[in-house]
């Protein structure tokens, strides 16, 4: 039962983790390469 | 009830862009975001031809059938029109659509979708006619709203007001078919049909095909308006000939006016000399 | 004198080489040009393509949907009934030996949990709206779809990295071996009474072994590829990948609800392995013979000495 709870917590942590990281800008700007004009940034 | 259309005549388009930017600018659509784009194809060649495209507004929607939330809707006038607020940025609707009309802001990294955004007809969306909830505002990169209600103020779509060769027609789709179906070159028809106060100017007529085709276009078998305006063919015919052109024939195409053509062919032709007024 | 009179013979007729609206409207391939626009993606002027994909979307698929979904729990409802639960002969003993440790209990538990959400909200994507909507209306139904969506995509990476780790944990023992083929010819002992050895995994779970690996595998690549839209792919690499997603994804989740059910209530001492950890020997001896020799002779029976 612990462990079968502490999958589904790991399994949260990494998800919000992932959310975080796609959403919030945690690599800076990288939305903006697929603005980019043939890969030039903008 | 009438349905509206769009229609663009590939022949008069000449690919300006003043529809997409006269949308991009009613609407204030973000960067990046194109509601209405033109594709010119045949580039550089003979029979190139350009268009202009946005949504189609399809009686039965692609986009409408495939979204997991329902947030489309086809309102009296036969415009397809979506909710932001359902909307959950699948992107589905992109793939079956057949022309590319739905479009998505980057609201995340590596490109993961916000709300849709795609071509109105200019006629909002789901929230009350013409107040600043339905106009919307910037959000973080992402439009909150559909941008301008012409049609709620009796207007058609500011793109095919602003078309600066009448190419792109929007409105009633019985009108748009008269104007189409009425025979011979179209914009002939606008004037028969009382619409030539539309264009741009009236009774001018652009020979487009001076454009593309090479030195010396051929002109339509019959003049436009049955000869009347020879006046008008003479100055643009002089003011071609005073520009050094050595055509017999004036750059609109026509041949020469009676005021540049010589009297007597005696001396080979080399150029016209205007005459004098 | 009028300007016709005097006209000289055309040369090129400017309207010959226009697209007639007859020829657009046969036109079945994509329409590309050029634009003026950065994105490039704008050069295209139609993608028919689109018309196939939604048929796929709305009509093939859910047709595999349900008839794999539904009727993988018909045919289990059906062996149920006819066979039953396979219970333990002899009964449950006392001894037992460990079959999995907590490490791959763990992976195996948050790769399955995963699995659940991202199956009920994929099953969303598709089935929802007729299933849902009419129970809590379209805007309620809008804002599960978009929790729904969060949830399938953020869960991905947790079931990823679960998918990555089965595939490393177990791979020496679902590679086939002689009794495989034995164990197959015998229908794994599921009707009648004769249960064929096998060793840690037979071959029923190694095909539950690589289905999970080469199925989670494509739904992932597929799903990443999606989720990230246009990164590495155009629209038809989407379209593509969509439909890849789709089919690999449904046909998963009806055959994870036969592993569901026969690790649940299919099989009598079946969950104590991936529960505990620990499993009966008689359960052992009945169905991975040939594992519980191994174990025994490296002494990692308990209680009672595993006796004929």
């Amino acid at each position: 039962m612990r462990v079968f709870l502490l999958a589904c917590l790991v399994a949260a942590l990494l998800g919000a983790g992932a959310a975080y990281v796609l959403n919030d800008g945690y690599f800076p700007n990288a939305s903006s390469v697929v603005f980019s004009t043939n890969g030039v940034r903008i | 009830m009438a349905r509206m259309k769009f229609l663009c005549d590939a022949d008069r388009c000449i690919e300006c862009n003043a529809c997409v930017t006269a949308c991009k600018n009613e609407n204030e659509v973000p960067w990046g975001i194109n509601r209405r784009r033109v594709v010119t194809i045949n580039d550089g060649k003979p029979g190139e031809r350009s268009v202009s495209m946005a949504c189609m507004h399809c009686t039965d929607a692609p986009c409408a059938a495939v979204c997991p939330v329902n947030c489309f809707y086809t309102t009296a006038d036969a415009v397809v029109l979506h909710s932001k607020d359902l909307c959950i940025g699948c992107g589905y609707c992109f793939y079956a659509c057949p022309f590319g009309a739905p479009q998505y802001p980057k609201v995340g990294n590596f490109g993961s979708r916000g709300k849709m955004d795609k071509c109105t007809y200019c006629a909002g969306g789901p929230e009350a006619d013409l107040t600043p909830a339905e106009y919307g505002s910037r959000d973080n990169g992402q439009f909150t709203g559909y941008g301008s209600n012409r049609l709620a103020e009796g207007k058609l779509p500011i793109c095919a007001e602003m078309c600066s060769t009448k190419s792109l027609l929007a409105g009633d789709g019985e009108i748009i078919a008269k104007i189409l179906g009425a025979g011979g070159p179209p914009r002939l028809q606008l004037g028969r049909l009382g619409l030539a106060d539309g264009l741009p100017r009236e009774h001018r007529v652009v020979n487009d095909t001076g454009r593309a085709a090479g030195a010396n276009p051929a002109p339509y078998s019959s003049p436009p308006h049955g000869g009347n305006c020879r006046i008008r063919e003479a100055k643009e015919c002089q003011r071609a000939h005073r520009s050094g052109s050595s055509s017999p024939h004036c750059y609109l195409g026509w041949p020469p006016c009676s005021r540049c053509r010589p009297a007597r062919r005696s001396s080979p032709r080399r150029s016209i000399q205007p005459r004098s007024r | 004198m009028s300007p016709g009179k005097a006209q000289q013979p055309t040369q090129v007729n400017p309207t010959a080489q226009s697209v007639k609206e007859k020829e657009l409207l046969k036109e079945l391939q994509r329409i590309q040009g050029r634009g003026t626009l950065p994105d490039t993606r704008t050069r295209v002027l139609e993608q028919p393509e689109g018309r196939a994909w939604r048929q796929f979307h709305q009509v093939t698929l859910r047709w595999i949907g349900a008839v794999a979904i539904l009727g993988m729990l018909g045919l289990i409802v059906l062996f149920y009934l006819i066979r039953g639960s396979v219970r333990i002969e002899g009964g449950p003993s006392q001894a037992r030996l460990v079959r999995f440790n907590a490490f791959e209990r763990f992976v195996h538990w948050m790769t399955a949990a995963s699995f659940v959400v991202l199956a009920i909200s994929g099953l969303n994507i598709t089935f929802g709206k007729e299933l849902l909507t009419p129970l809590i209306g379209p805007a309620g139904f809008a804002e599960w779809s978009q929790w729904a969506k969060y949830a399938h995509n953020y869960l991905s990476f947790p079931f990823t990295l679960g998918v990555v780790l089965i595939f490393l944990m177990w791979i020496a023992w679902n590679l086939p071996t002689p009794s495989d083929f034995k164990w197959v010819a015998q229908g794994g002992g599921i009707v009648g009474s004769k249960h064929p050895p096998a060793g840690r995994f037979n071959a029923g779970q190694k095909a539950i072994y690589w289905i999970v690996v080469l199925g989670g595998g494509a739904v992932a690549v597929t799903g990443y590829l999606l989720m990230l839209p246009f990164y590495a792919t155009d629209i038809a690499g989407m379209q593509l990948a969509q439909m890849v997603h789709g089919v690999v994804g449904l046909v998963f989740i009806a055959i994870m609800l036969a592993h569901i059910y026969i690790g649940t209530i299919g099989m009598q001492g079946a969950f104590q392995a991936m529960g505990g950890g620990e499993v009966d020997v008689n359960w052992a001896r009945q169905h991975h013979s040939l594992w519980l020799e191994k174990q025994a002779k490296k002494g990692r029976v308990r209680g009672a000495a595993p006796a004929e």
